[in-house]
């Protein structure tokens, strides 16, 4: 079953206009690089930053004061996703479905930080709520007045489309009229260090937000796989890559790919997958959960423009890969 | 829309009362204080020095590599061998896991690592064991089960989301056969964490009472496989308990503390109920989210007392604390044993009752009684509430 795309909304490196993004993005302008410093070691890592003027603007609503980039960010994108809907109606049935790979990463390595260095009795009782997977999604569903289903999905880059899938899930069950699925991540050198250790290393890493609001009536729509397939070698991965993709589109040839390449070796997997192709981790860097979003909404505004078929396929680095096809 | 009736076929329980559903049961029934000292790191700064820790799971033995993993890894592995240690080879559709921490001792020794300016051998497997998917990755692999993960963290309420996700997939029929559970190890972090928010207590934990000071931490996993009723009858396989419904709420009020009106568990409960086509008063005993806190107990009981009013209730964190991600898993497995044994299981170290509110707890030994409907109760951080409705069949 598909469902419709009927908002979207996200917060990039390279700023938070909808339509502001997309146009860099067609037109090769990439989102300019910083660096991030391991403090202890002085190990430098490139990353592509939202701007801070972007926190500025968020931190004036009054739950947000205290919390961590990545629910600004995921706040943002979810209220930009509603707007652009023209989503003004009653919450009641209105689902959040929130994506992240690492979490609210910055609180949680200044909480431990202080205990680690000073000692248990010196956590702080403001950040180590922030800690939590769950806590970005939690101020979401407060700016909106979400009160159904709410729930956190922590993954790979995966965690973005099994998101999705469970949304197209609740919809299917009429649990919900309408559901955000929001992904949101936030850059910190412990995270820069921690995959650079592990030999993982990307294009250039990033941060931000992405969200669609999903329903069951729109000419765009989104389909996906109920769940995600596991791979084990790069060959392996191009194989069931492949195998989601002719079971999505069927006799359909897409006409865009939009890769989820940020210049690793997982590259690999969608190397051969066909249809006009845009990278957008090559602009924005990546951001993991967030960025397989923001390959989705790329999906979403090229079907906007000129019907057709997107093909979106996504490969985490913890052995699993999805795809969706969005169409109009 | 397709409805299929959805069963436990299997299921596995690692916790402070035993490493496996037999040992569980035997200190279920005679309600056994598994609290301690904590040995893991150093607590004599906190207020609270106790929790429900798993020494180290046994069954686990013939898996020697498992010698080198994070404990968690090691309670899901444990946990889901003895889940599908009846099913053959097992390939379910999908396996959705709760947990709130994930390896974080991982990440901690990462950080401690810069602290200490000594480069391990070790970063490279910290880095790797520490994403949330790992110690379910570790287990699937042990086990040669091949199956997408998805993990579930709504914070205490997870494991009961992840049993609730897993029975819509299978009852839309989207799925046949859903691993599902949750599991969470004591760490550093979250037990400084809870300290900090002085929500955990130097006292024994006692839910509902008038006394009670707040919570202790626990640890385990508990994993079921989950099936529809025509699949599990169709392969001749034991069946467990009924999952009936699950309903979930959010109550929007702040980030840490549920509303006092006790609005949203009011809400998951009668969604559940609603879910499961049951009426309030068929339920013969609830599994209280009963963490202890001030917050927690009065709102989960103004709740309890507006929506089951008649039945008894017991939180069973009094025996083996909070383990938080998997809370929900393994309370849900609390309540299958205790079915399947004839009692219900015991609120440890009542001694007050709440003069705010009339419920009838099963207060500190375990009450003779043949349960046929019951509900389990979780409440999270950022306003979580599940509920998961379970029969015999």
């Amino acid at each position: 079953m598909s469902v419709a795309v009927q908002g979207c909304g996200w917060v990039t490196p390279l700023g938070r206009d909808l339509q502001g993004v997309w146009t860099a993005l067609k037109n090769g302008i990439s989102a300019p690089v910083s660096e991030l410093k391991n403090p202890f070691t002085g190990t430098p890592h490139a990353v592509r930053r939202v701007d801070e003027q972007f926190f500025s603007d968020t931190a004036r609503q009054p739950r947000l004061r205290r919390s961590s980039a990545i629910s600004h960010m995921a706040v943002a994108a979810a209220m930009d996703a509603c707007r652009d809907a023209d989503h003004t109606a009653g919450n009641d049935r209105l689902a959040l479905l929130f994506a992240t790979t690492n979490g609210g990463v910055i609180y949680t390595r200044r909480f431990f930080a202080d205990v680690a260095e000073r000692g248990a009795h010196s956590g702080s009782p403001l950040l180590f709520p922030e800690t939590v997977y769950n806590a970005p999604a939690s101020h979401v569903a407060a700016a909106l007045g979400i009160a159904g289903t709410v729930s956190t999905m922590v993954n790979d880059a995966t965690a973005g489309i099994d998101a999705v899938a469970a949304a197209i899930e609740l919809l299917e069950s009429d649990a919900c009229d309408r559901c955000l699925v929001v992904a949101a991540e936030e850059a910190d050198w412990i995270i820069c260090d921690g995959y650079a250790t592990w030999n993982y290393r990307p294009v250039i890493f990033s941060e931000g937000a992405g969200a669609l609001l999903l329903g069951r009536d729109g000419d765009v729509r989104i389909d996906c796989p109920p769940t995600c397939r596991t791979y084990r070698t790069i060959p392996d991965g191009r194989r069931a890559m492949k195998d989601v993709v002719a079971r999505l589109c069927g006799d359909r040839t897409p006409d865009l790919l939009i890769s989820p390449a940020s210049g690793t070796r997982f590259d690999g997997i969608v190397s051969e997958l066909p249809g006009h192709l845009l990278q957008p981790g090559q602009a924005l860097g990546e951001a993991f959960a967030a960025s397989t979003v923001f390959q989705l909404i790329c999906g979403v505004l090229a079907r906007r423009e000129t019907p057709g078929l997107s093909l979106v396929p996504v490969v985490g680095l913890h052995g699993q890969l999805s795809a969706a096809t969005i169409t109009r | 829309m397709s409805r299929r009736r959805v069963v436990v076929s299997g299921m596995g329980c690692v916790s402070p009362l035993g490493s496996n559903c037999t040992e569980t049961t035997e200190a279920l029934r005679e309600a056994r204080d598994c609290v301690t000292p904590v040995r893991a790191f150093d607590v004599s700064q906190c207020k609270c020095r106790t929790a429900g820790q798993v020494d180290d799971p046994g069954g686990v033995e013939g898996f020697p590599r498992s010698r080198r993993w994070n404990p968690a890894s090691r309670m899901m592995l444990a946990a889901t061998l003895e889940a599908i240690v009846l099913h053959g080879r097992f390939t379910p559709d999908a396996v959705i896991i709760a947990t709130t921490s994930g390896g974080m001792t991982f990440g901690e020794n990462f950080y401690r690592m810069f602290l200490h300016g000594e480069r391990s051998p070790q970063a490279a497997r910290w880095v790797r064991e520490y994403v949330p998917q790992q110690p379910v990755r570790d287990a699937l692999d042990a086990l040669g089960v091949e199956a997408p993960i998805r993990i579930v963290s709504n914070a205490c309420a997870s494991g009961t989301n992840a049993i609730g996700a897993a029975f819509h997939l299978i009852r839309s029929g989207r799925a046949e056969r859903v691993l599902c559970g949750g599991y969470d190890a004591l760490c550093e972090l979250v037990f400084a964490g809870f300290s900090s928010l002085q929500a955990a207590t130097g006292d024994k934990c006692r839910p509902f009472d008038a006394g009670r000071t707040g919570l202790v931490l626990g640890e385990g996993a508990a994993v079921f496989v989950l099936e529809s009723l025509d699949s599990a009858r169709a392969a001749g396989r034991e069946i467990l308990a009924e999952v009936a419904g699950y309903g979930a709420a959010n109550d929007n009020f702040h980030l840490t503390q549920p509303n006092p009106d006790g609005s949203g568990p009011r809400a998951s409960m009668e969604s559940a109920l609603a879910d499961a086509g049951w009426s309030a008063d068929s339920v013969d005993y609830v599994n209280a989210h009963g963490t202890a806190t001030t917050f927690n107990d009065a709102c989960e009981a103004r709740a309890l007392a507006a929506t089951c009013p008649q039945a008894a209730i017991s939180s069973t964190k009094g025996q083996m604390g909070h383990s938080l991600g998997a809370a929900g898993a393994i309370e849900a497995a609390f309540c299958v044993l205790a079915m399947r044994a004839g009692f219900l299981p015991a609120n440890l170290n009542f001694r007050t009752p709440d003069p705010d509110v009339a419920l009838d707890i099963v207060a500190n030994t375990t009450r003779p009684h043949a349960a046929r409907r019951v509900l389990s109760n979780s409440l999270g951080f950022g306003g979580s509430n599940a509920t998961l409705a379970l029969a015999t069949l």
